[in-house]
C-alpha cells in the first residue's frame, strides 16, 4: 500500500515538474510532494466507500439557463 | 454619551439613536474610520478605507433620514466587508500582494444590496489570501500581516475572515461580511467572541465575490449578536440572476417564538476528547442554558469521509478556479511559503477523484438532512480550541482537535450555522457554541441563538482594546 502511494505521489510530481519546469527548489518540492500526498491519501480513502452505477454526483448539468 | 460609546451599540440601538437625531450617519461613519485607522491597523485588520465612498454614502443617509425616507434598519449603519468582494471604485486584493492593484467595475451584490438597504461601506477587511484556498497552514498568510485577535494580541484572530471578525470585537464596525467555504466564518467569529452567521448555500449571491469553490463557498454577516445577524442577511440575502446558485425563494427575518417552536436539539459530543478543558467546560454551561426552553438529545454523526470528500472537492475547485492564475507565476509571491506551492498540488487531482468525491458527497448530504430532519438545530462546539499564538502551526497547536467532522460535514451539506460566543478558555480568549441547522432554515437557528443571547451576557463581553 504504501509502495503504490508512494508511486503515485512521485507519478502526480513529475507531472507538476514537468508542467512548471525549474520553478521549485528542493523545499518547495519536498512541500508539493507532502501536500499531494495528502491528497493521494484522500482519494484513496475515498476509493474505498462503495458506491453504484446510479450514484450521480452532486451537482446537476442543466440545458437552458435560468432567469 | 460620547462619540466613542456609540462603537459599542447594537444595530437596532443606533437605528434609534439615528431617528432620534441623537447621531448621524456622516457621525458613526467619521467614528468608524478613526476607529479603524487608530485600532484596526494594529490588528491587520483592514486593508483599505473607503473613506471617501463612506461619506458619499452617509450624506445621502443622512438627507434620505431627513427628508423621511427610511430604508430600514441599516440605513446610515456602517459596515466593513472582506476584501474578496468587489467594491467599485477601490482595489479588492483578495488578501493577495499580487493582487494588490485588482480592481473590478462594480459592486458585489453583496455590497450593492447593503447599499439599496442604506448601509454605509467604510473600509475592506483582511483575508487570508485568496481565502486560504492555498493551504495556509499558520497565521502569517496574507499581505497585510497575520489577523490578530483583540482580545488577546499574541494570538490570532482565525481565518479566513480575520479581518472582518476583529473588526467587530474590537467594535471597530457594528457589522461585517465574511465568506467561508469550510470555516471561515464560524472559526474567527468564535475565536474572536462574536456571532457569525454562515448563511444555507445560495442564500445569499455570490456575484463579484472571489471564487474559491463554486460548490462550497457562502457569504454571511458576522456581528455582535444573532439579532444583528438577522438584520444584515434580510438585507443581503434572496435570488441573483447573476448567480446562478441562489435559492429563488426570497428570505425574511421570521422571528420563531420559544412557545411556538417547542424547540428540539441534538447535541453532538464527537471529538470532546481532544478539546480544551475550558471549551468542554463552557460548552456544557451552555448545555445547561439551553435545556431552559430546549429538549436535548444525543445525536452522532455517521461515521463518514467528511473531511477527505471535503479537501478533494475543495481543492480540485480551487485548483481549477485559480489555474490561470497559478500559471501566471503570481501565486509564486504569496505571503505564506506554503500557500506559492498550494494552488498546484490541486492541479494533479484527477477528474475521477473529484466526481467519486461529489457522488459521495450526495450520499452524505441525503444522510444528514436525515438525522437532522426531527431537530431545529444540532449543537456542538464552534472550535475545540481557543485561538492559536500568532507563533505557532495550526498542526502544532490544535493536533486532532484543528477541524470538527461537523464543520466538514455541514459545509459539504450546504448547512446553515451560527456561532454565538458561550465563554472564555486559555490566554483569555473567547469559546464559542454552533448551531448548525437545516437547509434554508435561518430562522429557526436565528431563532435559537437569540434564546441563548437573551439568557446569557457573553455577546456583550468586549475586548479592553475596544475601549482604548
Amino acid at each position: 500500500m504504501s509502495d503504490e502511494l508512494d508511486v503515485e505521489v512521485e507519478q502526480r510530481l513529475a507531472l507538476v515538474l514537468a508542467r512548471f519546469p525549474g520553478w521549485f527548489d528542493e523545499d518547495e518540492q519536498a512541500r508539493l510532494r507532502a501536500q499531494i500526498r495528502e491528497l493521494v491519501e484522500a482519494s484513496r480513502k475515498l476509493r474505498a466507500f462503495p458506491l453504484t452505477n446510479a450514484d450521480e454526483p452532486d451537482f446537476l448539468f442543466q440545458v437552458g439557463t435560468r432567469q | 454619551m460620547t462619540q466613542d460609546e456609540l462603537a459599542h451599540r447594537s444595530l437596532r440601538e443606533l437605528a434609534v439613536l439615528l431617528r432620534r437625531r441623537e447621531t448621524s450617519p456622516v457621525e458613526l461613519a467619521e467614528l468608524a474610520l478613526r476607529r479603524l485607522e487608530r485600532i484596526g491597523k494594529r490588528l491587520n485588520a483592514v486593508v483599505t478605507l473607503t473613506a471617501e465612498r463612506a461619506l458619499d454614502e452617509a450624506r445621502r443617509a443622512e438627507a434620505e433620514l431627513a427628508a423621511g425616507i427610511d430604508r430600514g434598519p441599516l440605513h446610515g449603519i456602517p459596515y466593513g466587508a472582506k476584501d474578496l468582494l468587489a467594491a467599485a471604485g477601490y482595489p479588492t486584493t483578495w488578501g493577495a500582494a499580487p493582487l494588490r492593484q485588482q480592481h473590478f467595475p462594480e459592486d458585489a451584490t453583496a455590497i450593492a444590496r447593503l447599499r439599496e438597504a442604506g448601509a454605509v461601506l467604510v473600509a475592506k477587511l483582511a483575508t487570508v489570501e485568496l481565502a486560504g484556498g492555498m493551504g495556509y497552514e499558520q497565521p502569517n498568510a496574507s499581505f497585510t500581516g497575520p489577523g490578530i485577535n483583540p482580545w488577546n494580541m499574541d494570538a490570532w484572530s482565525g481565518g479566513s475572515s480575520t479581518g472582518p471578525a476583529a473588526a467587530v470585537a474590537a467594535d471597530l464596525v457594528p457589522f461585517a461580511l465574511g465568506t467561508e467555504t469550510w470555516g471561515s466564518i464560524i472559526v474567527p467569529a468564535s475565536y474572536c467572541g462574536v456571532t457569525g452567521l454562515r448563511p444555507t448555500y445560495g442564500r445569499v449571491s455570490r456575484f463579484g465575490a472571489m471564487t474559491l469553490s463554486w460548490t462550497l463557498d457562502k457569504i454571511g454577516p458576522l456581528a455582535r449578536s444573532a439579532d444583528d445577524c438577522a438584520l444584515v442577511l434580510a438585507a443581503v440575502a434572496g435570488p441573483d440572476p447573476r448567480d446562478p446558485a441562489t435559492i429563488p425563494q426570497p428570505w425574511s427575518d421570521a422571528p420563531v417564538s420559544e412557545q411556538k417552536q417547542g424547540f428540539r436539539i441534538g447535541v453532538l459530543e464527537t471529538g470532546l476528547e481532544f478539546a480544551q478543558p475550558e471549551v468542554v467546560a463552557n460548552f456544557r454551561a451552555a448545555l445547561a442554558v439551553l435545556s431552559e426552553f430546549a429538549t436535548l438529545e444525543p445525536i452522532a454523526l455517521p461515521d463518514r469521509p467528511y473531511g477527505e470528500v471535503i479537501r478533494i472537492v475543495l481543492t480540485a475547485e480551487a485548483a481549477s478556479a485559480f489555474e490561470e492564475l497559478v500559471a501566471s507565476g503570481a501565486t509564486r509571491t504569496l505571503t505564506a511559503p506554503e500557500d506559492r506551492v498550494g494552488g498546484i498540488a490541486g492541479l494533479t487531482i484527477p477528474a475521477v477523484d473529484y466526481l467519486r468525491a461529489q457522488r459521495i458527497r450526495r450520499q452524505l448530504r441525503e444522510e444528514l438532512a436525515s438525522l437532522l430532519a426531527p431537530y431545529d438545530a444540532i449543537v456542538a462546539p464552534s472550535t475545540l480550541v481557543v485561538a492559536s499564538p500568532l507563533t505557532s502551526r495550526f498542526d502544532e497547536y490544535a493536533g486532532p482537535a484543528r477541524r470538527t467532522p461537523l464543520s466538514a460535514a455541514s459545509n459539504l451539506a450546504g448547512l446553515p450555522a451560527i456561532s454565538v460566543p458561550n465563554g472564555f478558555g486559555e490566554r483569555g480568549l473567547p469559546t464559542g457554541m454552533q448551531f448548525v441547522g437545516r437547509a434554508g432554515d435561518e430562522s429557526t437557528l436565528l431563532a435559537l441563538a437569540r434564546s441563548y443571547q437573551a439568557r446569557t451576557d457573553w455577546h456583550r463581553h468586549r475586548p479592553p482594546l475596544a475601549f482604548s
